[in-house]
C-alpha cells in the first residue's frame, strides 16, 4: 500500500447532496394562513406537512411516487374545484385550505367507503395501534357504515410464507405494495389485477408468494397500511418493546435496520426486523436475509458455554475462567518456547470494527507478532491490492447513489441482485431508468438478462477481455487526453502491452464475440459518465489483481475516476470486511494501511500502545495454514470464520489445523473449523453488540446493542480482554469493552478516521464516509475528485494475460464456478437457521447445468450426480440452467453436506494469495 | 408505477412493443388463450417479462379475460339497445340456442338496435334483431356453427342542410372510403397544403378556428396542440399524437360513422395534428365492439402506406411519422385518455394523476396530443377554408358544428351535423319527432357521463357552457331519447353499475362508490329505501364528483344528480313522498361539471 500523502482537495460534499441543497428554488405556499417554503417541484402535501396541518392519506409513502388513489388528501387549491395533495404541484403563491365543510363530507365519506369494504375487527388484527387506516378513522371521526352492503370482497388469505401473513380481506387497494415491488425492489412480484371493485393484489399469477418466485423483501408488508400483508412478528408479538436502530450483518451493503424487539419470558427476542427508513446505505429497504433471517441469534444451536477438548479427544462444557485461563497460559507458553512466528490470529470480517482493532492489538502488542489476517484475503484482497496501487487507497472510489447518476455502468463478476439484494435491486432501478448496463460474467444473472451488452465470457478469461476493451478505447482514439496528461502516469506502456489483444483474440479465449466487446468498449468510453462496478468473480481468480488493474487503466484512459456516477467500486462481500481491513486486521498494515514499516506510523502506535513487534510481515491466511503443516507455526487464534468449511482445498486447511499444537475458536455456533479447536468460546451475535461496521462505500456505520448476550456467551472484543489480562496485558479500552473508547483509538491512529467518534455517528441512521479527517470534516463520497488523487496521481498498470490456475481437459472437461443466491449467506451458518430454508428455492445445492451437457451425458434434471475435481468429489443434484453457457457448470457454497469447496482449485492469485474460487475443473458424472 | 414495465418491454419485446399487442395477437389466434394462468406464465416466461404484469395487463381488459360465451352471441346492453328490448332478446336467445349469451356494451348501431355481435369459428359479425325472422336466423346459424345469412346494418346519416355547415358527412354519399374516390373528392389535400407551410402558422389556424375538443371536455385543440410542440422544444422529447376512437359512451355512434364512412378525413386530420406538433408516431386507438371499424382501416392503412401518405418522406416532404392501429378490447376506461395513454403503452390501463397532462408527459414520456376522431376529422376542413370559415359557425365559446347521434325513439334515427348552438327540441324535430306517438320522458345527452334532461332542457342551445350552467352535460353528444315507458331509476341504477364494472378500479371514490350506489338503487327497487337513503345517494354523488381521479368517477354523477332533481318523481313508486336530496337541492344543482371534472 503506498503511503499517500492526505490530498485535502479532493475531500468534499458529495455533489449531489450539495446540489439539492443549493439548487432548488424556494416556493411560498401559503397553508390555512401560515406560509411555508417548500423546494420547488414539490407536492402540495409536502407543503400541508411542513405547516404541521393534518391531511389524511392512505395510498401515499414517502418511499414512492404519487399515486392519486385514496384521494383523502383532497385540499383546496383557490380553483374551482379540491385538488389531491400528494400529486398537485405546488406554486408560488398557492393558497391551501386543508378545511372546508366539502372536504370534510368528502374525506369522511371516502373513509366510510372505505370501511364499508373492510373488516371491523381491529383487537385482533395484526395492524392494531399501527394501522394507518385506524388512524385516519380516529383523526376524522368515523361513527358507523351507513350504505347497504351486499358485496364485499373475500379475497386472497394465506399462511404459507414463513415470515408473511396475507389477508386480503383488509386489503383496501392503495397498491402501495405493488409499487414497492415495482419502484424499490423491482422484482415485479405483486401487480393489481382485474378492473374496479375487483381489482385485487396479485402475487404473480394470483398465486403464492413462493410460487410467484417472490424475493421476500417483505417491503410489502412494511408499505401495508392495514394487515393485508403483514409481517409474522407482527402477529406473534404486537407492538415492540423498544426499537434499536443498527447496521445488517450479512453482505457489506450496510443496511440501516431497526430491530424491533419483545419480551418473552424472561429473555428478549427480536420481533421483527424492519429496514430503517432514513438507511443511507438501502434508503428504507432490505432483503430476506437482513429483514428476516435473525432467527439464528436465539437458536438452540447458539454456544452457551466454553468447551475444551479433553484427554478423551472430545470437546467439553467448561467454565468461562476454566477456558480463559487455559488460553492464557498456553498462548502464553508457545510465546515464549517458540517465539512471535508460533503464533497466528484469523480475525473476522463478520464482526465490528472495534472486535477487530482489539483482535489485532493484541495479536500485535500482547503475542507480539504481525500475524493477523482476515478473510478479505480470500475475496477482495486483489481490489485493495490494484486500488491501492494505483490510486492510493484499497476502498472502493465512489458511493452507492452513483448508479442513479451514471450513464453506463461495466458490472463485471458480480451477482448483486442476489448477493447484495438491496444494491443490486438499485442498479436494476437505474437501468430500468435508461443507464445502459454492460454485463462481464460467465452466467447469464438476473442483471445480466437486462443489460444491452452481455459479455457472456468464460471462466478465467477477465484478463483478455478487459485487455482487449482497453485495445479498443485505445486503438479507437476514446480516451480522455488531458486527464491522462495532468492526472495519471505510467500511460505510455500500455498500449504495447495491449495492441495485441484485439477483440478477436480475446474471442479465441473468452468465447466472447468481438463484435460484444467492440460494443461495450465504444460504450463505455463514450457515455461521458461511466462506472466499473466488480465482485468476486474479478477478484477470486490466480489473476484477480490484474483484472482489477485492468479495470482502473479503463477508468483512468477515459476519465471516469473522481466524479459524480464514475469511478472503479469493488462491491464488498462481508457486512465488515472493508471494516476489518481498514483496521488494520492484515500482516503487513496498521489501521487505514499504514504500513508496519511507516516510522511514523510505528511511532505513533509505540507511543501510545509502549510495544510492537519486529517491523516484519506477518503471515497470510494460506501462509499460515502452509506454516501449521511445516510445524512453525503452533497456535492459532480463529474468530468467527469456518475456514475449514469456506476456504478452498478445504483438505489442506483441515489438516493445517489438525496440524497445531493449540487452537482457539470464538463462534456463536459449533463450525466445522469449531470442531477442530482445543478450545472454543461461545462468541456474541452482531445484535448483541455495540461497535461499527464499514460497508462496501467506506460508509462507518453503527452498530447497537439490541439483545443482551445469550447467557453464557461473551462479545468478542470482551474474550480478547479476558485473554489478555490473564496474559497480563490490559488493551485499555475498559473491561468489558467500552466499544467508543476502542474508534477514539482507531481514530488517533489512522489519519483518514481522524473524524470519526461515537459522538458524530450518535444518530439513528447516521454515518460517516472515510477519509473524514478532522471533527468538521463531512465524510467523503466520492474519492480523488477532480483527478486529485490520494496517490498524487492515478497509475496504470499494463498486465498481460494469463491462464487460470486450471483449465478443462480431456478428464475435467468442465468449468466449474461457484457464487451465491439470495437466500443464503456464505456457509448458510446463520441463514441455515432461519425459517429462510422454508422457501423453495434455498432448500439444497444444486448443479446447474446446461441442459445440453446435460443430456449429452444423458443426466436428467433433478439426477443426482457426481461432480469430480483433481482434489476431491461430491455428489449433488443437478438442475438444468440456460443462465450457463455449455462447458461451464456452477454450485454455490451455502450447503455444508454439499462441500463444494473441497473441489475447488489451490491456485491464488499472484499478488495477494486470494484464492481462484470462480475456475476449476470438473468431471461431471452419471451415477 | 409503470414507468420500469414500460422500460423492460423496450427492452425485452422492441421499442414501443407492448404486452397488450402481445395478447392481443394471441387473443386473435384463439379467443379463449388468455383464460389461462400457465398459458400466461409461459407467455410471461418467453417474453422476458414479469408474470404478474402480463397477469395484470390480461385481468384488465374483458375481451382478453372473459371466455367466449357458448353460443358465441353477444347482445348489446347500451341504453339505446335496452330500449330496444335488448334485454328480453338476451334472454329468448339464450332459451333458443340453448347455451350463454353474453353482454357487450354498444355496437355503435342506437339507431338500429337490438343489436348483437356474433362469433363463428374466428368470423365475426353485426347484426340488428329487429324481427323474428332475424332472431330465427341467428339461432339456425348458431346451431349450425355459422354465421347468419344477415346483411350487416348501416348507421343513417344526416348532413347539414346548410352548405356553410355541412362539413364532417359532406363527402359519405361519394363513397370515399375508397382512397382513390376519397382523393378524387379532395383527400389529402390538406396534408399537402399543411406540409408546405410553417408549422406556427399551421398552429395559430387551429388556434383561430377554435375548434374545441369534441370528447367531452371542449378543450381547445389548437392550445393543446401548441403546447404539445412547446413541450416538445423543453423536453427534446419527439410528440405523438393520438386518436381517441374508443367511443364507449352507450348512444354514441358519431366517431363509428366517422371512422367507416369517410376514414380519410379522421386520417388526414390526425396527419394535421401530427405535422402542427412535428409528432414522428400517431395513434388510433379504435374500440374493439367496432369490428367492422377495425377491418376496415387495416386495409386502408396498407392503401395509404402504399401511396406514401404515411411513414418515411411522406408525399416527398421530408416529414416522416409512423402510424400504428391499436384495437381496443373492451375496457370503457381506455376511452379516459392517460388510460389510453397506459392502453397505448401496453401496461394495465389504470388512470394516471394530472399533471402532467399528456401534452407535456403522454405516452412514454413524450408530449401527447389525445384528441377524438370527430376534433380531429375537422382539421382538414378547416386546413382548406380557413379558421374564419369555421369560427364564424357556432354558439357563445362553442364555435363549429357538432355531429349528434339519435337512438332509435325518432321517426328517422340516425347521426345528425348542426351548427352548435341549434337546440336538441330542433334536432329531434328534424328527426321527425319521437316514433309511434310515444311521449317524451328524458334525454341522456353525452353517455354516461353526460345530462339527463327534461323537456324544459331540450331547448338549451348545444353549447359547452350553456349545457354546463344548466346542470347538465353536452359530452360527446350522443342522445338515447328515453320515452315515458322507461323507469328511470333502473335507468339510474345502471349507471351506478356500468361506472363499477368499468371503472379502472384506482381511485377509491370510483371503484367503492359506484358499488355501494349500486347497492343504494338496488335497496331502493327492492322497495325498502326511505329519504334517507336519497340523502345518502346524494352525498356519494358529491364524494364521487370532487373526489374522483378521473373522469368516469367524476362523470357519473352528472346524470344521475339530474335525476334526483328533474326527475325526482321517478322514485315516488318506491318511496312514496320522494324529496330532492337536501345536498343536491342546496347546492342549486350546479354542483361541479363534467367539464370541470376533466380538466380539474
Amino acid at each position: 500500500m503506498a503511503d499517500a500523502p492526505h490530498a485535502k482537495s479532493s475531500l468534499s460534499l458529495h455533489p449531489s447532496v450539495a446540489s439539492i441543497k443549493a439548487g432548488k428554488q424556494q416556493v411560498k405556499v401559503t397553508v390555512d394562513g401560515e406560509d411555508v417554503y417548500v423546494d420547488e417541484g414539490s407536492m402540495v402535501l409536502d407543503a400541508t406537512n411542513k405547516a404541521g396541518a393534518y391531511v389524511p392519506t392512505l395510498c401515499n409513502s414517502d418511499a414512492l411516487e404519487p399515486f392519486g388513489a385514496c384521494r383523502m388528501c383532497m385540499v383546496d387549491v383557490g380553483g374551482r374545484r379540491p385538488a389531491a395533495a400528494c400529486h398537485t404541484p405546488v406554486y408560488e403563491g398557492m393558497q391551501v385550505t386543508t378545511s372546508t365543510p366539502v372536504l370534510e363530507r368528502v374525506r369522511k365519506n371516502t373513509l366510510e367507503l372505505v370501511i364499508s369494504d373492510h373488516p371491523l375487527d381491529c383487537l385482533g388484527c395484526p395492524a392494531n395501534q399501527r394501522c394507518e387506516l385506524q388512524t385516519v378513522a380516529a383523526k376524522l371521526g368515523f361513527r358507523e357504515v351507513r350504505y347497504p352492503t351486499t358485496t364485499t370482497r373475500e379475497g386472497w388469505q394465506s399462511d404459507d410464507h414463513p415470515f408473511l401473513k396475507i389477508d386480503m380481506q383488509k386489503c383496501i387497494a392503495c397498491a402501495r405494495c405493488v409499487r414497492v415491488c415495482d419502484e424499490t425492489q423491482g422484482s415485479f412480484i405483486l401487480s393489481m389485477a382485474g378492473r374496479g371493485f375487483d381489482a385485487h393484489v396479485s402475487a404473480g399469477v394470483d398465486q403464492e408468494f413462493r410460487d410467484a418466485d417472490c424475493r421476500s423483501c417483505g417491503a410489502c408488508a412494511i408499505e401495508c397500511p392495514v394487515a393485508a400483508i403483514s409481517d409474522v412478528g407482527d402477529v406473534d408479538y404486537g407492538v415492540a418493546e423498544e426499537v434499536v436502530t443498527t447496521t445488517c450483518a450479512y453482505c457489506a451493503v450496510g443496511c440501516s435496520l431497526d430491530v424491533h424487539v419483545a419480551q418473552d419470558g424472561k429473555d428478549n427476542v427480536v420481533a421483527k426486523i424492519e429496514p430503517n427508513k432514513n438507511g443511507s446505505a438501502n434508503r428504507g429497504h432490505a432483503c430476506v436475509k437482513g429483514r428476516f433471517a435473525h432467527e439464528y441469534a436465539r437458536h438452540p444451536d447458539r454456544l452457551t458455554t466454553p468447551l475444551i477438548r479433553g484427554d478423551d479427544g472430545e470437546l467439553h462444557p467448561a467454565t468461562w475462567p476454566e477456558a480463559l485461563d487455559l488460553v492464557a497460559d498456553r498462548l502464553g507458553a508457545i510465546r515464549d518456547e517458540h517465539g512471535a512466528d508460533a503464533f497466528a490470529a484469523i480475525s473476522s470480517s463478520r464482526c465490528t470494527n472495534e472486535d477487530n482493532f482489539v483482535f489485532q492489538k493484541f495479536t500485535r502488542t500482547v503475542m507480539n507478532t504481525h500475524s493477523i489476517d482476515n478473510c478479505s484475503r480470500v475475496c477482495h484482497s486483489p481490489s485493495a491490492f490494484g486500488l491501492g496501487k494505483a490510486l492510493g487507497t484499497g476502498a472502493g472510489t465512489n458511493s452507492f447513489e452513483d448508479v442513479e447518476h451514471t450513464k453506463c455502468i461495466i458490472l463485471i463478476g458480480a451477482n448483486p441482485t442476489e448477493a447484495h439484494p438491496v444494491f443490486g435491486m438499485r442498479i436494476k432501478q437505474a437501468v430500468m431508468k435508461g443507464a445502459k448496463l454492460i454485463s462481464i460474467d460467465p452466467r447469464k444473472t438476473e442483471l445480466a438478462t437486462l443489460a444491452d451488452v452481455h459479455l457472456q465470457l468464460n471462466p478465467g478469461s477477465n484478463v483478455a477481455v478487459v485487455n482487449a476493451l482497453q485495445h479498443v478505447v485505445l486503438r479507437d482514439k476514446l480516451v480522455d487526453d488531458e486527464f491522462i496528461q495532468n492526472h495519471t502516469t505510467g500511460f505510455d506502456t500500455l498500449w504495447d502491452e495491449v495492441k495485441d489483444c484485439t477483440p478477436e483474440w480475446a474471442e479465441g479465449i473468452s468465447n466472447v464475440p468481438a463484435a460484444l466487446i467492440e460494443d461495450a468498449a465504444k460504450m463505455y468510453a463514450t457515455s461521458g459518465t461511466s462506472m466499473i462496478l466488480w465482485g468476486l468473480g474479478v477478484t477470486e481468480g490466480a489473476h484477480g489483481s490484474n483484472t482489477v488493474f485492468g479495470l482502473i487503466n479503463l477508468g483512468l484512459m477515459t476519465g471516469n475516476i473522481g466524479r459524480l456516477g464514475t469511478g472503479t467500486n469493488p462491491i464488498r462481500g462481508q457486512n465488515n470486511v472493508q471494516g476489518a481491513s481498514d483496521v488494520g486486521a492484515l500482516p503487513n498494515v496498521f489501521s487505514d494501511y499504514r504500513p508496519i514499516t511507516d516510522e511514523t506510523a510505528q511511532k505513533e502506535h509505540l507511543a501510545r500502545w509502549g510495544t510492537l513487534p519486529e517491523p516484519k510481515a506477518g503471515l497470510t491466511i494460506p501462509d499460515m495454514f502452509d506454516a501449521a503443516h511445516d510445524g512453525t507455526l503452533k497456535a492459532m487464534w480463529i474468530i468467527a470464520e469456518d475456514v475449514a468449511q469456506s476456504d478452498p482445498n478445504t483438505e489442506h486447511v483441515v489438516g493445517a489445523l489438525r496440524a497445531l499444537d493449540f487452537f482457539v475458536v470464538q463462534d456463536i455456533f459449533l463450525s466445522e473449523t469449531a470442531k477442530l479447536a482445543d478450545v472454543v468460546f461461545p462468541g456474541a451475535t452482531f445484535l448483541e453488540k455495540d461497535g461499527t461496521f464499514v460497508n462496501s462505500d467506506r460508509r462507518i456505520q453503527r452498530v447497537r446493542k439490541a439483545l443482551e448476550p445469550l447467557p453464557g456467551s461473551m462479545p468478542d472484543g470482551d474474550v480478547v480482554q479476558e485473554v489478555a489480562l490473564r496474559m497480563g496485558h490490559d488493551l485499555g479500552f475498559g473491561t468489558p469493552i467500552d466499544a467508543s473508547k476502542v474508534m477514539d483509538e482507531l481514530a488517533a491512529l489512522s489519519p483518514h478516521w481522524n473524524g470519526v467518534s461515537y459522538a458524530r455517528l450518535d444518530a439513528p441512521a447516521s454515518f460517516l464516509q472515510w477519509p473524514c479527517t478532522s471533527a468538521d470534516h463531512p465524510g467523503t463520497a466520492i474519492v480523488h475528485q477532480d483527478g486529485a488523487f490520494l496517490s498524487g496521481k492515478g497509475k496504470f498498470h499494463p498486465v498481460g494475460w494469463q491462464e487460470p490456475g486450471e483449465m478443462p481437459d480431456d478428464d475435467f472437461p468442465f468449468f466449474l464456478t461457484t457464487g451465491r443466491q439470495l437466500f443464503h449467506y456464505n456457509v448458510g451458518t446463520q441463514t441455515r437457521r432461519s425459517k429462510v430454508v422454508e422457501l423453495s428455492p434455498a432448500k439444497k445445492e444444486r448443479l446447474r447445468i446446461h441442459p445440453k451437457d446435460a443430456k449429452r451425458l444423458h443426466i436428467d434434471n433433478g439426477e443426482i450426480v457426481t461432480v469430480r475435481s483433481r482434489r476431491g468429489v461430491v455428489d449433488v443434484e443437478a438442475e438444468y440452467s440456460r443462465a450457463l453457457r455449455p462447458g461451464t457448470v456452477f454450485m454455490t457454497f451455502h450447503f455444508p453436506e454439499t462441500r463444494t469447496n473441497i473441489l475447488l482449485s489451490s491456485a491464488a492469485d499472484e499478488y495477494t494469495q486470494c484464492p481462484e474460487y470462480k475456475v476449476s475443473a470438473v468431471a461431471i458424472e452419471k451415477q | 408505477m409503470s414507468n420500469n414495465l414500460i422500460a423492460l418491454q423496450n427492452r425485452f419485446l422492441g421499442k414501443g412493443e407492448t404486452v397488450y399487442d402481445k395478447l392481443a395477437v394471441l387473443h386473435d389466434e384463439d379467443p379463449a388463450a388468455l383464460t389461462s394462468s400457465t398459458a400466461i406464465e409461459s407467455l410471461a416466461k418467453d417474453m422476458n417479462l414479469p408474470p404478474s404484469h402480463v397477469h395484470s395487463v390480461a385481468q384488465f381488459y374483458d375481451g382478453f379475460k372473459q371466455a367466449a360465451p357458448s353460443s358465441g352471441i353477444k347482445v348489446c346492453n347500451g341504453e339505446a339497445c335496452l330500449c330496444q328490448g335488448s334485454a328480453d332478446l338476451k334472454t329468448r336467445l339464450a332459451d333458443k340456442t340453448g347455451k350463454d349469451v353474453g353482454d357487450i356494451t354498444c355496437l355503435g348501431y342506437c339507431d338500429q338496435g337490438p343489436a348483437v355481435v356474433v362469433e363463428q369459428n374466428h368470423n365475426s359479425g353485426v347484426y340488428a334483431l329487429h324481427d323474428d325472422a332475424s332472431e330465427a336466423a341467428v339461432v339456425d346459424a348458431v346451431a349450425n356453427g355459422e354465421l347468419p345469412d344477415l346483411s350487416e346494418p348501416e348507421n343513417a346519416i344526416y348532413p347539414s342542410p346548410d352548405a356553410k355547415s355541412n362539413i364532417l358527412l359532406r363527402n359519405m354519399a361519394n363513397g370515399v372510403d375508397d382512397l382513390d374516390t376519397a382523393r378524387k373528392h379532395g383527400a389529402y389535400e390538406s396534408l399537402k397544403k399543411a406540409l408546405a407551410m410553417p408549422r406556427e402558422e399551421l398552429l395559430q389556424l387551429f388556434v383561430d378556428a377554435n375548434l374545441r375538443g369534441r370528447g367531452g371536455a371542449g378543450f381547445p385543440i389548437g392550445i393543446k396542440l401548441k403546447t404539445v410542440s412547446e413541450s416538445v422544444a423543453s423536453s427534446g422529447n419527439d410528440a405523438v399524437v393520438v386518436c381517441n376512437a374508443d367511443e364507449g359512451d352507450a348512444g354514441a355512434y358519431i366517431d363509428k360513422v366517422l371512422l367507416e364512412k369517410d376514414p380519410h378525413a379522421v386520417l388526414e386530420g390526425i396527419l394535421l395534428a401530427a405535422v402542427a406538433t412535428g409528432a414522428t408516431q400517431a395513434f388510433l386507438y379504435l374500440r374493439g365492439e367496432y369490428p367492422t371499424a377495425i377491418q376496415q382501416w387495416k386495409q386502408l392503412l396498407v392503401d395509404v402506406e402504399n401511396a406514401n401518405l404515411l411513414g418515411d418522406n411522406i408525399l416527398g416532404s421530408g416529414y416522416s411519422c409512423s402510424f400504428k392501429l391499436v384495437p381496443g378490447h373492451g375496457a370503457y376506461v381506455c376511452g379516459e385518455e392517460t388510460s389510453l395513454l397506459r392502453s397505448l403503452e401496453g401496461v394495465a390501463a389504470q388512470v394516471s394523476p394530472k399533471p402532467p397532462f399528456p401534452a407535456v408527459s403522454g405516452y412514454q414520456g413524450r408530449p401527447t396530443a389525445v384528441n377524438n376522431v370527430e376534433t380531429l376529422a375537422n382539421l382538414p376542413w378547416i386546413v382548406e377554408h380557413g379558421a374564419e370559415a369555421y369560427a364564424a359557425l357556432g354558439h357563445g365559446k362553442s364555435r363549429g358544428t357538432k355531429l349528434v347521434s339519435l337512438n332509435a325513439a325518432v321517426e328517422k334515427p340516425g347521426v345528425y351535423e348542426v351548427e352548435l348552438g341549434t337546440t336538441l327540441h330542433d334536432v329531434i324535430e328534424r328527426a321527425g319527432g319521437l316514433k309511434d306517438g310515444k311521449k317524451f320522458r328524458a334525454a341522456q345527452v353525452g353517455g354516461p357521463l353526460g345530462g339527463l334532461l327534461d323537456e324544459g332542457r331540450l331547448n338549451l342551445p348545444l353549447d359547452f357552457e350553456a349545457y354546463a350552467q344548466a346542470g347538465v352535460m353536452l359530452g360527446h353528444a350522443g342522445v338515447v331519447i328515453y320515452t315515458d315507458d322507461v323507469d328511470l331509476v333502473k335507468i339510474g341504477r345502471g349507471l351506478m353499475r356500468f361506472c363499477a364494472v368499468e371503472s379502472c378500479g384506482k381511485c377509491f371514490p370510483c371503484r367503492l362508490g359506484s358499488v355501494r350506489g349500486t347497492d343504494i338503487f338496488d335497496k331502493i327497487l327492492d322497495g325498502n329505501g326511505t329519504q334517507a337513503d336519497l340523502e345518502l345517494l346524494a352525498e356519494l354523488l358529491e364524494t364521487m364528483q370532487v373526489g374522483s381521479l378521473c373522469a368516469l368517477g367524476g362523470g357519473i354523477p352528472t346524470p344521475i344528480i339530474n335525476l334526483l332533481t328533474f326527475f325526482i318523481g321517478s322514485f315516488s313508486p318506491y318511496i312514496p313522498d320522494a324529496r330532492v336530496p337536501q345536498l343536491v337541492r342546496d347546492d342549486d344543482v350546479e354542483l361541479h361539471t363534467v367539464d370541470e371534472v376533466r380538466h380539474g
